[in-house]
Protein backbone atom coordinates (compact mmCIF):
# COMPACT_ATOMS: atom_id res chain seq x y z
CA UNK A 1 0.00 0.00 0.00
CA UNK A 2 2.93 2.59 0.95
CA UNK A 3 4.58 1.12 -2.15
CA UNK A 4 1.68 2.01 -4.08
CA UNK A 5 1.03 5.70 -2.84
CA UNK A 6 4.58 5.62 -3.42
CA UNK A 7 3.85 4.80 -7.05
CA UNK A 8 1.23 7.26 -7.47
CA UNK A 9 3.83 10.26 -6.00
CA UNK A 10 0.82 11.11 -3.24
CA UNK A 11 1.86 13.04 -0.79
CA UNK A 12 -0.27 13.31 2.28
CA UNK A 13 0.46 16.68 3.44
CA UNK A 14 -0.18 18.40 -0.26
CA UNK A 15 -3.26 16.09 -0.17
CA UNK A 16 -4.26 17.10 2.89
CA UNK A 17 -3.68 20.56 1.70
CA UNK A 18 -5.62 19.87 -1.29
CA UNK A 19 -8.39 18.55 0.50
CA UNK A 20 -8.38 21.58 2.69
CA UNK A 21 -8.51 23.67 -0.56
CA UNK A 22 -10.99 21.91 -2.23
CA UNK A 23 -13.02 21.95 1.28
CA UNK A 24 -12.66 25.98 1.25
CA UNK A 25 -13.20 26.07 -2.29
CA UNK A 26 -16.55 23.76 -1.52
CA UNK A 27 -17.51 26.00 1.04
CA UNK A 28 -17.11 28.91 -0.63
CA UNK A 29 -19.04 27.54 -3.67
CA UNK A 30 -21.73 26.29 -2.16
CA UNK A 31 -22.16 29.21 -0.03
CA UNK A 32 -21.59 31.76 -3.49
CA UNK A 33 -23.10 29.81 -6.15
CA UNK A 34 -24.89 26.46 -4.78
CA UNK A 35 -27.17 28.54 -2.45
CA UNK A 36 -28.44 31.66 -4.71
CA UNK A 37 -28.56 29.13 -7.52
CA UNK A 38 -30.92 26.99 -5.58
CA UNK A 39 -33.10 29.82 -4.36
CA UNK A 40 -33.66 31.11 -7.76
CA UNK A 41 -34.59 27.71 -9.34
CA UNK A 42 -37.12 27.16 -6.08
CA UNK A 43 -38.22 30.80 -6.57
CA UNK A 44 -38.58 30.18 -10.13
CA UNK A 45 -40.45 27.21 -9.44
CA UNK A 46 -42.76 28.65 -7.10
CA UNK A 47 -43.02 31.26 -9.83
CA UNK A 48 -44.17 28.66 -12.27
CA UNK A 49 -46.22 26.93 -9.72
CA UNK A 50 -48.22 29.99 -8.98
CA UNK A 51 -48.49 30.56 -12.72
CA UNK A 52 -49.61 27.18 -12.92
CA UNK A 53 -52.17 27.98 -10.29
CA UNK A 54 -53.16 30.81 -11.60
CA UNK A 55 -53.82 30.17 -14.98
CA UNK A 56 -56.06 27.06 -13.13
CA UNK A 57 -57.79 29.68 -11.45
CA UNK A 58 -57.90 31.36 -14.71
CA UNK A 59 -59.51 28.69 -16.32
CA UNK A 60 -61.76 28.00 -13.59
CA UNK A 61 -63.18 31.63 -13.25
CA UNK A 62 -63.17 31.17 -17.43
CA UNK A 63 -65.13 28.58 -16.88
CA UNK A 64 -67.36 30.42 -13.76
CA UNK A 65 -67.42 33.43 -16.82
CA UNK A 66 -68.89 30.91 -19.31
CA UNK A 67 -71.20 29.48 -17.04
CA UNK A 68 -72.40 33.39 -16.40
CA UNK A 69 -72.53 34.24 -19.58
CA UNK A 70 -74.37 31.24 -20.69
CA UNK A 71 -76.82 32.04 -18.22
CA UNK A 72 -76.85 35.82 -18.68
CA UNK A 73 -77.67 34.57 -22.24
CA UNK A 74 -80.58 32.42 -21.07
CA UNK A 75 -81.85 35.18 -19.11
CA UNK A 76 -81.51 37.72 -21.12
CA UNK A 77 -83.36 35.57 -24.28
CA UNK A 78 -85.76 34.58 -21.66
CA UNK A 79 -86.20 38.62 -20.79
CA UNK A 80 -86.52 39.24 -24.39
CA UNK A 81 -89.05 36.78 -24.99
CA UNK A 82 -90.91 37.92 -22.60
CA UNK A 83 -90.46 41.71 -23.50
CA UNK A 84 -91.76 40.50 -26.92
CA UNK A 85 -94.77 38.46 -25.26
CA UNK A 86 -95.21 42.04 -23.47
CA UNK A 87 -95.32 44.04 -26.40
CA UNK A 88 -97.55 42.00 -28.08
CA UNK A 89 -99.99 41.65 -25.43
CA UNK A 90 -99.87 45.80 -24.97
CA UNK A 91 -100.21 45.91 -28.71
CA UNK A 92 -103.08 43.61 -28.82
CA UNK A 93 -104.67 45.26 -25.97
CA UNK A 94 -104.26 48.45 -27.06
CA UNK A 95 -105.16 47.60 -31.04
CA UNK A 96 -108.34 46.01 -29.44
CA UNK A 97 -108.60 49.46 -27.27
CA UNK A 98 -107.95 51.42 -30.86
CA UNK A 99 -111.03 49.29 -31.75
CA UNK A 100 -113.63 49.87 -29.21
CA UNK A 101 -112.48 53.73 -29.57
CA UNK A 102 -112.99 53.37 -33.32
CA UNK A 103 -116.23 52.39 -32.74
CA UNK A 104 -117.80 54.24 -30.18
CA UNK A 105 -116.09 57.35 -32.75
CA UNK A 106 -118.89 55.38 -35.47
CA UNK A 107 -121.20 55.06 -33.21
CA UNK A 108 -120.97 58.89 -31.81
CA UNK A 109 -121.26 59.75 -35.37
CA UNK A 110 -123.86 57.58 -36.89
CA UNK A 111 -126.04 59.22 -33.74
CA UNK A 112 -125.05 62.50 -34.36
CA UNK A 113 -125.91 61.86 -38.21
CA UNK A 114 -129.32 60.65 -37.60
CA UNK A 115 -129.52 63.26 -34.63
CA UNK A 116 -129.18 65.65 -38.06
CA UNK A 117 -131.79 63.76 -40.32
CA UNK A 118 -134.18 63.60 -37.23
CA UNK A 119 -133.43 67.87 -37.00
CA UNK A 120 -133.90 68.48 -40.76
CA UNK A 121 -136.79 66.34 -40.45
CA UNK A 122 -138.83 68.04 -37.97
CA UNK A 123 -137.86 71.31 -39.62
CA UNK A 124 -139.14 69.75 -42.83
CA UNK A 125 -142.22 68.97 -40.82
CA UNK A 126 -142.65 72.34 -38.82
CA UNK A 127 -141.90 74.00 -42.70
CA UNK A 128 -144.82 71.95 -44.47
CA UNK A 129 -146.80 72.32 -41.15
CA UNK A 130 -146.77 76.06 -41.98
CA UNK A 131 -147.65 76.04 -45.38
CA UNK A 132 -150.39 73.55 -44.93
CA UNK A 133 -151.64 75.79 -42.12
CA UNK A 134 -150.99 78.90 -44.78
CA UNK A 135 -152.92 76.85 -47.23
CA UNK A 136 -155.77 76.06 -45.05
CA UNK A 137 -156.07 79.60 -43.58
CA UNK A 138 -156.11 81.04 -47.16
CA UNK A 139 -158.82 78.19 -47.77
CA UNK A 140 -160.77 79.09 -45.29
CA UNK A 141 -160.91 83.07 -45.70
CA UNK A 142 -161.57 82.31 -49.64
CA UNK A 143 -164.92 80.07 -48.42
CA UNK A 144 -165.26 82.34 -45.64
CA UNK A 145 -165.80 85.32 -48.15
CA UNK A 146 -168.33 83.39 -50.11
CA UNK A 147 -171.96 83.02 -49.35
CA UNK A 148 -172.40 79.64 -47.26
CA UNK A 149 -175.83 79.20 -49.23
CA UNK A 150 -174.06 80.13 -53.12
CA UNK A 151 -171.36 77.33 -51.93
CA UNK A 152 -174.21 74.74 -50.93
CA UNK A 153 -175.59 75.44 -54.27
CA UNK A 154 -172.30 74.85 -56.40
CA UNK A 155 -172.03 71.64 -54.45
CA UNK A 156 -175.39 70.85 -55.23
CA UNK A 157 -175.14 71.48 -58.90
CA UNK A 158 -171.82 69.07 -58.63
CA UNK A 159 -174.00 66.42 -57.22
CA UNK A 160 -176.66 66.40 -59.66
CA UNK A 161 -173.67 66.42 -62.39
CA UNK A 162 -172.17 63.38 -60.85
CA UNK A 163 -175.65 61.82 -60.50
CA UNK A 164 -175.55 62.65 -64.16
CA UNK A 165 -172.71 61.13 -64.74
CA UNK A 166 -173.77 57.51 -62.99
CA UNK A 167 -176.94 57.57 -64.39
CA UNK A 168 -178.58 57.74 -61.43
CA UNK B 1 -185.32 52.08 -28.17
CA UNK B 2 -187.24 49.08 -27.38
CA UNK B 3 -187.93 48.45 -30.98
CA UNK B 4 -186.24 49.51 -34.44
CA UNK B 5 -187.67 52.32 -36.36
CA UNK B 6 -188.48 49.18 -39.25
CA UNK B 7 -189.96 47.15 -36.62
CA UNK B 8 -192.15 49.89 -35.73
CA UNK B 9 -193.37 50.35 -39.99
CA UNK B 10 -193.81 47.08 -40.64
CA UNK B 11 -195.66 46.69 -37.52
CA UNK B 12 -197.67 50.12 -38.66
CA UNK B 13 -197.96 48.94 -42.26
CA UNK B 14 -199.56 45.63 -41.83
CA UNK B 15 -202.05 46.90 -39.50
CA UNK B 16 -202.96 49.73 -41.49
CA UNK B 17 -203.68 46.71 -44.71
CA UNK B 18 -205.34 44.58 -42.74
CA UNK B 19 -207.81 47.22 -41.36
CA UNK B 20 -208.42 50.21 -43.87
CA UNK B 21 -211.35 51.28 -41.99
CA UNK B 22 -208.98 51.97 -38.48
CA UNK B 23 -206.50 54.45 -39.86
CA UNK B 24 -206.73 56.73 -37.08
CA UNK B 25 -206.97 54.36 -34.04
CA UNK B 26 -203.78 52.81 -35.54
CA UNK B 27 -201.83 55.86 -35.75
CA UNK B 28 -203.25 56.70 -32.23
CA UNK B 29 -202.04 53.01 -31.38
CA UNK B 30 -198.68 53.66 -32.49
CA UNK B 31 -198.08 56.82 -30.59
CA UNK B 32 -199.57 55.34 -27.29
CA UNK B 33 -196.88 52.35 -28.37
CA UNK B 34 -194.41 54.90 -28.42
CA UNK B 35 -194.85 56.85 -25.51
CA UNK B 36 -195.24 53.42 -23.89
CA UNK B 37 -191.84 52.26 -25.12
CA UNK B 38 -190.06 55.64 -24.15
CA UNK B 39 -189.22 55.79 -27.34
CA UNK B 40 -191.77 59.23 -28.36
CA UNK B 41 -188.33 61.37 -28.80
CA UNK B 42 -187.35 59.29 -31.54
CA UNK B 43 -190.66 59.45 -33.35
CA UNK B 44 -189.41 61.03 -36.05
CA UNK B 45 -187.03 58.19 -37.12
CA UNK B 46 -190.13 55.93 -36.75
CA UNK B 47 -191.90 58.22 -39.48
CA UNK B 48 -189.19 58.62 -41.78
CA UNK B 49 -189.09 54.73 -41.47
CA UNK B 50 -192.97 54.56 -42.41
CA UNK B 51 -192.40 56.83 -45.51
CA UNK B 52 -189.43 54.83 -46.31
CA UNK B 53 -191.09 51.34 -46.22
CA UNK B 54 -194.41 53.15 -48.31
CA UNK B 55 -192.13 54.34 -51.01
CA UNK B 56 -190.46 51.31 -51.40
CA UNK B 57 -193.69 49.21 -51.49
CA UNK B 58 -194.63 51.82 -54.24
CA UNK B 59 -191.47 51.56 -56.25
CA UNK B 60 -191.09 55.54 -55.65
CA UNK B 61 -186.85 56.80 -55.70
CA UNK B 62 -185.83 57.24 -51.82
CA UNK B 63 -183.94 59.98 -51.35
CA UNK B 64 -181.84 60.83 -48.03
CA UNK B 65 -179.87 64.27 -48.30
CA UNK B 66 -177.69 65.24 -45.37
CA UNK B 67 -176.52 68.92 -45.68
CA UNK B 68 -174.55 71.01 -42.89
CA UNK B 69 -177.27 73.71 -42.36
CA UNK B 70 -181.21 73.41 -43.45
CA UNK B 71 -181.57 73.91 -47.12
CA UNK B 72 -184.17 76.19 -48.38
CA UNK B 73 -187.07 74.66 -50.12
CA UNK B 74 -185.88 75.43 -53.50
CA UNK B 75 -182.59 73.49 -53.11
CA UNK B 76 -184.73 70.65 -51.88
CA UNK B 77 -186.93 70.82 -54.47
CA UNK B 78 -183.96 71.00 -57.54
CA UNK B 79 -182.44 67.93 -56.14
CA UNK B 80 -186.01 65.99 -55.53
CA UNK B 81 -187.23 66.52 -59.60
CA UNK B 82 -183.70 65.49 -60.38
CA UNK B 83 -184.70 62.17 -59.04
CA UNK B 84 -188.16 62.12 -60.03
CA UNK B 85 -191.01 64.85 -58.54
CA UNK B 86 -192.45 62.04 -56.31
CA UNK B 87 -189.61 60.99 -54.57
CA UNK B 88 -189.57 60.37 -51.17
CA UNK B 89 -187.22 62.81 -50.00
CA UNK B 90 -185.80 63.27 -46.35
CA UNK B 91 -183.56 65.71 -44.91
CA UNK B 92 -180.97 65.79 -42.17
CA UNK B 93 -178.49 68.36 -40.96
CA UNK B 94 -175.00 67.19 -40.01
CA UNK B 95 -173.04 70.30 -39.24
CA UNK B 96 -170.05 68.11 -39.72
CA UNK B 97 -170.07 68.26 -43.43
CA UNK B 98 -169.29 71.56 -43.07
CA UNK B 99 -171.08 72.49 -46.73
CA UNK B 100 -172.58 71.17 -49.58
CA UNK B 101 -174.96 67.74 -49.73
CA UNK B 102 -174.85 63.79 -49.10
CA UNK B 103 -177.26 62.52 -51.25
CA UNK B 104 -178.33 58.28 -50.69
CA UNK B 105 -180.75 57.48 -52.92
CA UNK B 106 -182.73 54.06 -52.09
CA UNK B 107 -180.63 53.63 -49.32
CA UNK B 108 -177.81 51.96 -52.82
CA UNK B 109 -176.19 54.64 -53.63
CA UNK B 110 -174.70 57.74 -52.38
CA UNK B 111 -173.10 60.84 -53.56
CA UNK B 112 -170.93 62.70 -51.45
CA UNK B 113 -170.39 66.57 -52.66
CA UNK B 114 -169.43 68.19 -49.12
CA UNK B 115 -166.97 70.11 -47.94
CA UNK B 116 -165.52 67.79 -45.79
CA UNK B 117 -165.13 65.14 -48.15
CA UNK B 118 -163.00 67.83 -50.48
CA UNK B 119 -160.65 69.01 -47.48
CA UNK B 120 -160.36 65.37 -46.58
CA UNK B 121 -159.30 64.60 -50.43
CA UNK B 122 -157.20 67.81 -50.04
CA UNK B 123 -154.86 66.81 -46.77
CA UNK B 124 -155.73 63.43 -46.44
CA UNK B 125 -152.80 63.02 -48.90
CA UNK B 126 -150.48 64.87 -46.35
CA UNK B 127 -150.95 62.25 -43.61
Amino acid sequence: MQDLIQKLGIQWNLLIAQAVNFLIVLLVLWLTAYKPIVRVLRERREKIEKGLRDADRAAERLADADDAYTARIREAEKRSVSIIEDVERRSKEREAELAREVKEKERKMVEEAERKVRAVEAEGRDVISREAAALVRNAVAKIAERDPVTIDGALIDQALKEAGKRAI
Amino acid sequence: MKYAPEQYARAFLSLMDGHPNEKAKITEGLVRTLAASGDLPRAEEVLTAIETALAKREGRPRISVRSARPLERSAIERIRSRFGADALTTTRVVPDLLGGVQIVVNEETMIDATLKRKLDALFGGAR
